[in-house]
């Protein structure tokens, strides 16, 4: 599990989900909805937000847990 | 529908809670409880991003182009993988730098260049102008919709459209732009917009529901209709669908930062960079929620043949439609907050970036206008109302052309021109002041031609050759298709044309262009702003040889063009006690380095950085010396540490980051010290208060004779003064011991004392409230209570009363109750009639007799007039009406009055009632008939009074001439008498014979004669003698005798009365005796008792003689006896007996009973008294 946090906290990490995301709701992924019933691209469509939505919660827990109270100063470890 | 002035009076309303809301945040956060540094609420207030042009446009635009409006929230749900990473750094430099809106982020990186500031400035500007106008759009149509007045003309300046945007600034200027310094964050605005944020999504989300749930059988059962209907629209029938999709992808993830409003909340605003990690996933579900009904909105509408005209308020048409207005309201003002929220911040990051960007560089340009300087806050006040005023133009301009969901576009892709210049001023450190100056210009330029000149066009405003041709007939210059690229629809094209030339010039001009020292300091400061690798750095010891007072005078001098006066001072002081320089003379070189780096810093926050750093550079803080002696230094230092320019900084950075921590930590737990202070000394001040008060309560309840107490919820007592102590006769001991008020009331009313208590505490007052007191040794007196709920912060905790003995009250009452019987009674008891009237001579009071008289009770009587009921006083009305007004007596005796057929005879008097309070009359009225008659009687009396005197007179006067002629009768007799010596020797002397005369006088019947004379004489003077006897008072015999003896002695006396004349012969009649042996003797008078018997027994003797019907023999029952403490004598004959009209008159004086006038013995009758 620390394995995980860790690579979710990573920066490069993130932009690579980043990347991820955008792929995923663009072309050629979005083509496959074509031809397809109007239902099953909504709910394909919340299905794949709900799933970014659940790798950001659990992104937000790591970073929680990994995140030293700060004020907005920039404040250096010691 | 609902009347204009209803939705207006919502609107007002609404505006009025928040405005109530953020009152209160901002109260409690002056209390340090910092309602707004809180996760949720920074995360919610994110979801400003979701403005009316989500709210209503993602309907209209689900409408048109089905799933392609996904693409604006889905590029910011996969922005958020990023913000970790780039907001995490811009907060931090927030806070380094007091950025207060991106144009001081990008003026802060780009050399602190005013420049940069200004036209990014600008551009926002401009980007926001459509933005804001399609808020008032959404915000005015909805009004005109749900109030019916879509299709009423205003004129060219409607009234209620200003109303509406006036308020809106009014509070703006209120809420956002209150301070001088923006950095400070505003709590109140805060929390208000993430509460519109929670509405909005709740409001939009019913109306799904109603539509999805309660119009039909779910999503899936629209969307199956839909695709039967053919409503909707796949990615493969929509022109250029990926690029467009692509395009709002990429505009979307840029406007979730960088938006001007986004990045206020965001950056500026954000009190605590872990509030990242709760934002990074609640808003995209924000985000997916808000959307979900989206589409399902928009199929039920054209399902329900809503024009697609009208799609961009199907949240509102169709509950409309469905007959729920309500519902309509709620989606109205969901939409409002939706727009409100972000007009409010929007306006406020502006005016904040105009002010410092565009304003201040003016002000300092054209001294003329340096009074303004001073003006900061009322400018931006300005700035605001102008920005909305402009949106609200350009929407009148061409906001009716465009849908809600194009104007959107049109601001992200002018938003979509910071990217370049803030990522890489970010990351890249080449990137450059010229740089960024060419991709902004460049970039700006490029969207205005491809975006708001066609857009013009589209509007009627610029010819529509432009669009067709190109400028001069250039067609490789059309704003759509520039250099002939067609294969783009408007917005990609816009987007890659702006994005080349942006990215295209901050590549070339970061190249090229020359980079200060400066913005190298910076650059490195901004690329590594995350950085964590720090070393400790040697202690620095520099002489303190410079003067601070001159130095403290040039920065007030500065201080005070901005700020008043004492503002200035004020913020000098602060900075020389955050830096250790207070009550110092001299400083070092470096200390007054940090100096200026505060006076900047401070300055930044009130007309940004680049003004700021304009500002300072132009004073003469430090002189060249000093300049020379800073740079040796730092060389110095640099020598000494052994380590680059670049270290020196980092570790001088690190240095001053950590005494700004600490200074920042001492004085907010000085601030936090200061305020708890003050908050002990005002609640020991209160305390003290309240001891006060308490103690006087208490001596002033103790004086009090009356029982005052307090009881918990159970009616236990927690408080009684001493008056309830001495007056129940308990201790306080007995308090102590949990003592129930109940237990002090007697028993039969303890249960309606607690039905009362428990109706208190439902705060019902029971109308009964008098009860028997019980008292600890066994007596009891009466109390009334009077009591009332303890209330803390608004819910009951006890109650608190008083117990007012009322015995002496009772006490009076009862006697006044008596009295006012004994006076009724006395009243109706008189013989006469008692009437009250008032002035009008209406009864208002009437007795007993009076009701009898009248036949009417006082319930009828009261009120009608008198004459009414007494119309026997009609003919002296006028008399009496007067004599009430005149307040005079009144006095009418012996009135005859009518009654009943008689005539009566009545005494009549009024006495006026003086009393202010019942002012008329009292009237008597007395039948006097019968004492009329009376006195008649009496007159009579009298006047037989007077006969007896004279006859007593005349008897005594009569009695003297019947003695002599008795007394010559008998000499005569003598003188007659043959026998006497005398008479014969008289006789012979005459020569006369005795014999012979004696015979003559017998033959002459002389004797029977002298007898007759005789008889008559002694008859007359008896009579003369029971006449004087009768008029003789005596009291001489008055004592004790025994009436049995009085009775033989008497029936002695009469046993031998005879009388041949009267024919009655008293032994012939039969005594019966019937004496109580017992009988005391009776105190009397003895002579007239007789008298009495004596008359009785005559008349009775006489009368039983008289009768022709007596067949028995004539008989008397004497019977004697005690009746209580009387003697009683019975005497009754077996004669005729009397009839009533004689047994009347039996005691009257002097008058024989009638028929009996003959009766001997009966001529008169002896008084008996």
């Amino acid at each position: 599990m620390d394995k995980i946090n860790t690579l979710f906290q990573q920066r490069s990490f993130q932009l690579l989900l980043f990347i991820l995301g955008i792929s995923l709701f663009n072309w050629p992924f979005l083509s496959i909805l074509v031809g397809c019933s109007l239902r099953f691209s909504f709910w394909a469509i919340f299905s794949c937000w709900f799933f970014l939505v659940l790798l950001l919660i659990f992104l937000g827990r790591c970073l929680t847990g990994h995140t030293p109270p700060h004020s907005g100063k920039n404040r250096p470890q010691e | 529908m609902f009347s204009p002035f209803t939705v207006l009076g919502l609107f007002f309303g609404y505006m009025l809670l928040l405005f109530l809301v953020a009152r209160w945040v901002e109260k409690q956060a002056a209390l340090n409880h910092n309602l707004a540094s809180n996760p949720w609420v920074y995360s919610l207030s994110l979801g400003i991003y979701c403005t009316a042009w989500t709210y209503y446009g993602s309907v209209g635009k689900a409408t048109l182009s089905g799933f392609l409006f996904f693409g604006v929230y889905l590029g910011p749900t996969c922005a958020m993988f990023l913000w970790w990473l780039l907001v995490r750094k811009m907060i931090r430099l927030k806070s380094d730098f007091r950025i207060t809106s991106l144009a001081d982020l990008l003026a802060a990186r780009y050399g602190k260049s005013l420049l940069v500031g200004a036209l990014v400035s600008l551009i926002a500007l401009f980007g926001t102008l459509p933005y804001i106008a399609l808020q008032l759009k959404s915000i005015l149509t909805s009004f005109h919709i749900i109030s019916g007045t879509a299709n009423v003309n205003y004129g060219p300046l409607p009234l209620l459209d200003i109303t509406i945007l006036v308020l809106l600034i009014g509070f703006i200027c209120a809420f956002g732009l209150r301070r001088i310094d923006p950095t400070e964050r505003h709590q109140g605005m805060m929390v208000i917009i993430a509460f519109e944020s929670l509405f909005k999504l709740l409001a939009l989300m019913v109306i799904g529901v109603f539509v999805t749930f309660f119009l039909y059988d779910g999503i899936n059962d629209i969307l199956q209709q839909a695709e039967k209907a053919q409503l909707s629209r796949s990615f493969d029938e929509l022109p250029n669908a990926y690029v467009n999709w692509f395009s709002f992808l990429l505009l979307s993830v840029a406007a979730i930062i960088f938006l001007p409003r986004q990045f206020h909340v965001a950056v500026v605003e954000n009190s605590d960079e872990r509030h990242l990690a709760t934002a990074v996933w609640f808003l995209p579900l924000y985000l997916l929620l808000i959307t979900l009904f989206a589409v399902p909105i928009a199929m039920a509408g054209l399902l329900s043949g809503l024009p697609a005209s009208k799609a961009d308020f199907f949240v509102l048409h169709l509950p409309l439609q469905a007959g729920q207005p309500l519902l309509s309201l709620l989606a109205f003002l969901g939409g409002f907050s939706a727009a409100t929220s972000m007009i409010m911040v929007t306006s406020m990051a502006m005016a904040i970036m105009l002010s410092n960007y565009l304003l201040q560089p003016l002000l300092h340009r054209f001294t003329m206008l340096a009074f303004l300087r001073r003006q900061i806050l009322p400018l931006r006040w300005l700035i605001v109302t102008i920005f909305i005023f402009f949106g609200y133009g350009f929407y009148r301009l061409i906001g009716n052309s465009y849908m809600l969901v194009n104007i959107g576009i049109f601001s992200f892709v002018a938003i979509l021109q910071f990217v370049p210049v803030t990522i890489c001023g970010l990351f890249w450190r080449q990137a450059n002041r010229s740089g960024a100056l060419l991709a902004l210009s460049g970039g700006f330029c490029v969207w205005f031609y491809t975006i708001i000149v066609p857009a013009l066009i589209h509007s009627g405003w610029v010819a529509k050759e432009l669009l067709d041709n190109g400028p001069w007939g250039i067609a490789l210059l059309r704003p759509e298709h520039l250099l002939g690229l067609q294969v783009l629809p408007a917005i990609p094209h816009a987007i890659f044309w702006s994005m080349i030339i942006n990215i295209g010039g901050l590549l070339i001009g970061s190249l090229i262009g020359k980079t200060t020292e400066d913005e190298i300091d910076t650059a490195d400061r901004f690329v590594n702003s995350l950085s964590d690798q720090w070393t400790e750095p040697q202690q620095l010891t520099l002489p303190a040889d410079i003067d601070l007072d001159s130095k403290l005078l040039v920065l007030h001098q500065l201080l005070e063009q901005y700020f008043r006066d004492d503002t200035a001072s004020r913020i000098i002081r602060r900075i020389l006690d955050e830096l250790d320089l207070t009550d110092k003379k001299t400083v070092s070189i470096l200390s007054l380095s940090n100096l200026f780096d505060s006076v900047e810093t401070v300055l930044t926050g009130a007309i940004g950085a680049a003004s700021a750093h304009s500002v300072l550079s132009q004073t003469a803080l430090f002189l060249p010396d000093e300049r020379e002696a800073l740079s040796q230094t730092y060389r110095e230092m640099m020598v000494s540490m052994r380590i680059s320019p670049l270290e020196l900084k980092q570790k001088i950075s690190y240095y001053k980051e950590r005494d700004d921590l600490l200074t920042s930590h001492a004085r907010a737990l000085e601030e936090k010290i200061w305020e708890r202070d003050k908050e002990i000394a005002s609640r020991q001040m209160a305390e003290i208060a309240l001891m006060e008060s308490k103690e006087r309560f208490q001596e002033l309840a103790d004086l009090l004779p009356e029982i005052v107490y307090e009881t918990d919820l159970s009616g236990r007592l927690t408080y009684a003064n001493q008056a309830a102590f001495s007056v129940t006769g308990y201790g306080p001991s007995d308090l102590e011991e949990g003592f129930n008020i109940t237990d002090i009331i007697a028993p039969e009313d303890q249960s309606r004392a607690r039905a009362n208590f428990r109706m208190l505490l439902n705060r019902q007052f029971p109308e009964k409230r008098e009860y028997k007191i019980k008292q600890q040794d066994g007596r009891h007196f009466y109390a009334v209570a009077r009591s009332a709920l303890i209330l803390r912060d608004g819910r009951p905790v006890g109650v608190r009363g008083i117990l007012v003995n009322i015995d002496d009250l009772k006490q009076t009452e009862h006697e006044l109750r008596q009295l006012r019987n004994l006076l009724r009674n006395i009243i109706d008891s008189m013989p006469s009639l008692v009437i009250g009237v008032d002035l009008s001579g209406k009864i208002t009071q009437w007795n007993q007799q009076a009701a009898g008289f009248t036949g009417s009770s006082f319930a009828t009587a009261h009120g009608r007039p008198l004459i009414e009921l007494f119309p026997q006083l009609q003919p002296i009305e006028d008399q009496l009406l007067q004599a009430i007004k005149n307040q005079q007596p009144l006095e009418k005796l012996k009135m005859p009055l009518q009654v009943d057929s008689l005539l009566r005879h009545m005494n009549l008097t009024l006495y006026p009632l003086h009393d202010a309070e019942s002012q008329g009359a009292v009237i008597r009225i007395d039948d006097v008939t019968e004492r009329i008659k009376i006195e008649e009687t009496m007159v009579q009396t009298e006047k037989m009074l007077s006969v007896g005197g004279l006859a007593a007179g005349m008897a005594h006067e009569i009695n003297n001439p019947l003695a002599g002629i008795l007394q010559s009768i008998q000499v005569v007799e003598n003188r007659l008498n043959s026998q006497l010596a005398k008479n014969r020797k008289v006789a012979d002397e005459c020569d006369i014979d005795l014999e012979a005369m004696h015979n003559y006088m017998t033959k002459r019947r002389l004797p029977e004669m002298f007898t007759a004379v005789k008889g008559a004489a002694q008859r007359a003077a008896k009579i003369v003698d029971n006449m004087l006897s009768f008029s003789r008072k005596s009291d001489k015999d008055f004592a004790p005798h025994a009436l049995a003896d009085l009775l033989d002695r008497t029936l002695d006396l009469i046993s031998n009365d005879y009388s041949l004349q009267d024919r009655y012969d008293f032994r012939q009649v039969e005594i019966h005796r019937d004496f109580d042996a017992q009988l005391p003797k009776v105190p009397c008078e003895s002579s007239q008792i007789q008298q009495v018997l004596l008359n009785l027994f005559k008349n009775g003797a006489q009368a039983m003689m008289e009768w022709e019907q007596q067949t028995e023999q004539p008989c008397f029952s004497l019977r004697l006896c005690r009746r209580g403490d009387m003697a009683q004598i019975e005497i009754a004959d077996n004669g005729p007996g009397m009839n009533e009209e004689t047994r009347r008159r039996i005691f009257e004086p002097f008058s024989p009973p009638r028929g009996l006038e003959s009766v001997p013995g009966s001529d008169f009758r002896c008084p008996i008294s």
